[in-house]
């Protein structure tokens, strides 16, 4: 089993790896240093004016780098020391850099915004919380709603019960999160007065929004549930299960309800990734103050390092949970050995 | 026989396909969703003849009016000319002061005369408090504020009229009628600079008034049937314009998931062995990305240009794609009767292809049609925060975005993308659900 | 002799399913009975109903598209079909069980051997974890898997097939039932262990008393299993004998024909294998007369208008046809050869001609 843990973990950080270079990359390719091709004499201005007299990429973590005043530290080539740090400069990169990136990384810090004096750190520091509870509580509406839903439909097929929750969930699928999380404000905040529609300040505030992203995926877990059911109830061992002289009770919670869920579970790696990405979304539409609101913020200021700072730091949560869901399977379905 | 199929043999020969056909008629669900899609990809493909003879607006009209219009309001399309009708905006009843031009303040005041005539339905030459809250543009105040009449005329020349009957009053005067004179902005279909602007389109000796002999009539104002923005902008022009981009993103990236997943699935089941696996391992690995952020990223560092996103939401679905068509090749290439054919030697391809291919086409077709919506909504999240299309171009998402900014004021702004959005996802998950029933019916599985 | 009530009787059985094509009549009003410590052989062709009444029995058909329009199931007197569903679940895995096909497919892949084995005692007996697990051990073991108490608490994908099927076998003995019902017990299994597997029910029924109803579409399983064999065509009952006599003297053209399909190593090279013609017909449309007529060498015009009677050719035998005596007396059992069998055969189409010309002059 830990040699099984231990492979996985290898793989996420593999994919950890993949996604920080191809991030760090593409970052690399915006729009270089403008004050490197500025030819008049104001090049220090240029450079105040840039928001480029900031450090961008330092190697340590906690403190913050004040604004360097000479002007002509930022050159081309790339490595700076000023002691016991060094600085990554805009320059051309190569191996070194990206290195010594990585090593920026492992040490725990992201580096600094380009536009303010904060470092990534201090920036997500204060949303994390607000968009782990987000993405909790929307699981949890997912789960709760969509699993009983989808087994009762399941286990009525062809009723009344299942066309109508299917068809709830055929909605539910439909409507996206920017046009529920509106439609829920003008309903229950601007009709109603039962919340507020922006901000966070009690939990009470999280019900919106927690709904808003958790609805659609409900409905994709009823979807799957019922599915995985309808697929379970035929088989043979059900029939044998029947023939021992069990209840239908007892033959869907102790037979069919493993079998059934598989899909679910199995669907949780991806369902992760998408409520992490939605709750971006929710949060722009609810103006709560988690990570995604300074996501949004950062691209459009095209404040690049910021950018890569969130998005580093929401891979890492990703792969994290991944993993956790992948042991979680093998856990479940007894077909999967560990030496997979 | 290790199947419990406890029904008997029944023997039935037709073509898959024309057995997938049969079972998708049957499904009345898909077929309206089908009939829906067919529906608005043809509005939106053929909106400018659509628009020409019916609504009337294009895209790039835009207004000075500040106030966004509900439903059922009306405007002037000046874009295009035409013969208006006798009556009203004939030459005699334009030119008001009958001095043989018709300048931009007469034609102000032509269209109010129009407007007004069109809200007093008992032609009394003065509206009524019923006949004043039917009116378009007279709404209801959201925050309940009743302002004093003397407050109120200072707001009134920048709001819509409100159809508090306190404010009525302060409008209407003492006998409780509002005169022409008293309307305000309640009837005004243009303002004197798009005035000018009509004069001088058919102005041909640039005096800026028009005389009797350039007089062609004045176009007639049309009803914005979804309302109109804070430029003045008819929404539902805005929305089929919004259409054309949203489906187009989300067939063209469909096709490039298609494309690439297709070439990649192939090659890595044809090949099969080492090379299929390290193809499949990629794929895992990719699985896990959280592709929106790197397509953020990517708008965010080349530009949010129209074509990268295709290309770029395209590059999301891919992998699922690539594994079903492996699957699909792998398979085929196990099938029994392919082996039994060569052992025959049989030399008509065109046989084993009209096997084969359907049967291996179901599941790609399936999944192709469940992409186009997942791809349409990613498209709707990135333009909903400002990182999808541009300005001048609009998709739903970035409309939706709009909507939401006056959304208490303006609710239409926001529920018509939104309703135009849902009901194309809709039809398209229930065209793909049926799609899937029809071509592999034992797949009931969502 | 005391009048002893069967252990199991089918009185007129109509299962029936709904389809989009119409109603399948997979059984069609099947009667047979089997004694107490008996074993009773079903066989036929797929299609002809035989799991699907057995399956009836126990109350396991899916009811929608299924539906049982009538007849009677008396186990010991008591009609099952009438039972409420709570008495009816006494019974299943209790006094009735059924091991089933493809054992790996009907034991739940997720739950390990342990915790399906000791369920019918729990529920049944009300048995304490502890000792049902004892009981269960001992029941591997004598069933003959190898160190019961280490596999105990394996999956079932951790077992061979023919373990398997031990396993399913073990299950549905715990209770100790009056009657196995066995469906197609050894089709998914090889050869070798085909063989392993029966010999173990022989043994075990021996030990227990337990009746056996096995279907099977294998005649070589059924000829050392049962002590009486049913024949089933098209959802009805064709032939019902004891084994022995069955093939010695079959009564029913049908019976001959299969009895001729299956190879024989004692009879050379040159003897040919008589397949039967055509296929088995589709019941979902209603057959007047008799199913098999289409296919019989001695089919006559009567045969293809009405459904024959049963005819005791001899006692404690009936076959449901028109010229079941004749079949019976020209002993065309697996004694005789392929050339006698196709000269009878020749024989009765000739008669059944002139018949027809008889009737037509």
């Amino acid at each position: 089993m830990t040699r099984f843990i231990l492979r996985r973990l290898l793989a996420s950080i593999a994919v950890l790896l993949v996604i920080i270079t191809l991030s760090l990359w593409l970052t690399r390719q915006a729009p270089s240093n403008p004050c490197l091709k500025e030819r008049e004499a104001n090049t220090c201005a240029c450079v105040k004016d840039n928001f480029l007299d900031r450090p961008v990429f330092p190697v340590y973590s906690g403190e913050v780098l004040s604004p360097v005043q000479n002007c002509s530290f930022w050159k081309p080539d790339s490595v700076v020391n000023l002691g016991p740090v060094s600085i990554i400069g805009p320059g051309e990169w190569g191996e070194t850099q990206y290195f010594l990136y990585l090593g920026t990384l492992a040490s725990g810090s992201l580096g600094q915004s380009m536009k303010t004096d904060l470092t990534v750190i201090e920036t997500l520091k204060s949303g994390l919380p607000y968009t782990i509870q987000l993405g909790f509580q929307a699981l949890l509406i997912s789960l709760l709603l969509g699993i009983p839903a989808g087994l009762l439909a399941g286990l009525r097929q062809n009723t009344m019960v299942d066309y109508s929750t299917m068809s709830v969930a055929m909605v539910g699928v439909s409507v996206p999160s920017i046009v529920l999380g509106p439609l829920m404000i003008m309903l229950f905040s601007l009709r109603l007065g039962w919340f507020s529609a922006v901000g966070w300040e009690s939990f009470s505030d999280s019900i919106l929004p927690s709904f808003t992203l958790g609805l659609y995926y409900a409905a994709y877990v009823a979807r799957l549930t019922r599915g995985g059911m309808l697929e379970v109830i035929r088989k043979d061992y059900i029939r044998t299960a029947r023939a021992k002289g069990l209840t239908e009770t007892m033959v869907v919670m102790r037979h069919a309800l493993k079998g059934a869920l598989l899909p679910v579970v199995s669907y949780l790696g991806p369902a992760t990734a998408a409520l992490l990405t939605g709750s971006v979304v929710v949060e722009e539409i609810f103006s709560l103050p988690g990570i995604g609101t300074h996501f949004v913020r950062s691209a459009l200021n095209r404040d690049y390092n910021l950018v890569l700072g969130t998005i580093i730091l929401y891979s890492t949560i990703l792969v994290f949970l991944n993993m956790i869901v992948d042991v979680l399977y093998t856990l479940i379905d007894p077909r999967v050995s560990y030496d997979d | 026989m290790a199947d419990s199929n406890t029904h008997g043999e029944l023997e039935k020969g037709s073509s898959l396909w024309a057995d997938a056909f049969q079972r998708l008629r049957k499904n009345r669900a898909a077929l309206i969703s089908g009939a829906i899609l067919i529906l608005i990809a043809l509005t939106a493909l053929l909106y400018e003849v659509v628009s020409q003879y019916g609504t009337g607006f294009m895209m790039e009209e835009q207004h000075t009016w500040v106030v966004p219009k509900p439903p059922g309001a009306r405007s002037v399309p000046s874009h295009f000319y035409e013969l208006s009708q006798a009556g009203l905006l004939s030459w005699e009843n334009t030119d008001s002061n009958k001095d043989g031009f018709v300048e931009p303040r007469e034609i102000v005041d032509a269209y109010r005369s129009l407007e007004f005539s069109n809200l007093d339905l008992d032609k009394s030459g003065a509206l009524s408090y019923d006949e004043y809250v039917d009116a378009p543009l007279s709404r209801v105040s959201p925050n309940k504020f009743i302002p004093d009449c003397a407050r109120w005329a200072m707001i009134k020349r920048s709001m819509a009229p409100i159809e508090d009957p306190t404010v009525f009053a302060c409008d209407a005067g003492a006998d409780n009628l509002m005169q022409p004179k008293e309307t305000g902005k309640l009837v005004e279909l243009v303002s004197s600079g798009e005035a000018q602007e009509m004069i001088n389109r058919v102005d041909k000796d640039s005096d800026g008034l028009i005389s009797k002999a350039e007089y062609v009539g004045l176009p007639m104002p049309r009803t914005h049937i979804l309302g109109s923005d804070k430029l003045g902008r008819d929404l539902l022009t805005r929305t089929v314009y919004g259409a054309r981009i949203s489906l187009a993103v989300g067939l063209l990236a469909t096709l490039v998931s298609f494309m690439i997943g297709v070439t990649w699935g192939a090659t890595a089941g044809f090949l099969g062995g080492k090379v299929d696996n390290i193809m499949m391992r990629l794929v895992d690995i990719l699985y896990g990305l959280p592709f929106m952020f790197l397509v953020i990223l990517l708008m965010v560092v080349f530009g949010q240009k129209i074509y990268l996103l295709f290309l770029a939401l395209g590059a999301i679905q891919w992998l699922t794609m690539a594994r079903i068509v492996r699957g699909q090749v792998i398979s085929l290439k196990n099938q029994e009767f392919v082996e039994a054919a060569e052992t025959i030697g049989v030399s008509n391809s065109g046989i084993i292809f009209k096997h084969l291919i359907p049967n291996a086409l179901g599941p790609i077709i399936v999944y192709a049609t469940l992409t186009v919506p997942a791809v349409m909504l990613e498209e709707a999240f990135l333009s909903f925060l400002g990182l999808g299309v541009q300005a001048p171009q609009t998709s739903w998402g970035a409309l939706i975005s709009e909507g939401r900014q006056l959304m208490e004021t303006s609710p239409w702004l926001i529920i018509w993308p939104s309703v135009a959005l849902a009901a194309t996802l809709l039809s398209l998950n229930f065209l793909g659900d049926g799609l899937r029933d029809a071509l592999d019916p034992q797949l009931r599985k969502d | 002799m005391a009048e002893q009530i069967p252990l199991l009787e089918l009185k007129n059985l109509k299962t029936y399913f709904k389809t989009d094509e119409g109603i399948v009549r997979a059984v069609d009003g099947v009667s047979y009975s089997i004694m107490a410590g008996e074993s009773l052989g079903v066989v036929g062709e797929s299609g002809s109903g035989k799991s699907v009444t057995q399956i009836s029995v126990l109350g396991l058909i899916p009811q929608p598209p299924g539906f049982i329009p009538g007849g009677e199931i008396l186990f010991k007197g008591q009609d099952l079909l009438k039972m409420p569903k709570a008495e009816l679940r006494k019974i299943r895995g209790n006094r009735i069980s059924m091991i089933w096909q493809d054992p790996m497919t009907s034991l739940n892949p997720f739950l390990k051997v342990s915790r399906q084995l000791i369920e019918p005692l729990q529920i049944h007996q009300n048995m304490g974890t502890e000792d049902a697990r004892a009981k269960a051990i001992k029941m591997l073991e004598r069933v003959g898997i190898p160190a019961p108490s280490e596999r105990f608490d394996q999956y079932p994908h951790q077992f061979s097939g023919g373990m398997r099927q031990r396993v399913m076998i073990a299950m549905a003995l715990l209770n100790e039932p009056e009657l196995l019902i066995a469906d197609e017990p050894t089709t998914a299994l090889d050869v070798t262990i085909q063989a392993q597997i029966l010999e173990l029910m022989k043994d075990l029924r021996r030990d227990l008393g337990t009746g056996l109803i096995i279907i099977t579409h294998d005649l070589g399983v059924v000829a050392g299993m049962a002590d009486r064999i049913v024949v089933m065509y098209a959802g009805r009952v064709v032939e019902s004998a004891p084994s022995r006599q069955l093939f010695e003297r079959p009564a029913h053209p049908y019976t001959v024909g299969l009895l001729k399909s299956v190879p024989r190593l004692d009879r050379g090279r040159a003897e040919r294998l008589i397949p039967i013609e055509g296929r088995p017909p589709n019941v979902s449309k209603p057959i007047p007369g008799c199913a098999f007529a289409p296919r019989c060498a001695w089919a006559m015009s009567k045969c293809h208008q009405e459904w024959p009677p049963a005819v005791e050719v001899e006692p404690g035998r009936i076959s449901q046809c028109w010229r079941a005596t004749e079949v019976f007396e020209a002993e065309l059992g697996t004694h005789a050869s392929s050339e006698k069998v196709e000269k009878f055969e020749k024989k009765a189409r000739e008669s059944q001609a002139e018949s027809k010309e008889a009737n037509h002059g």
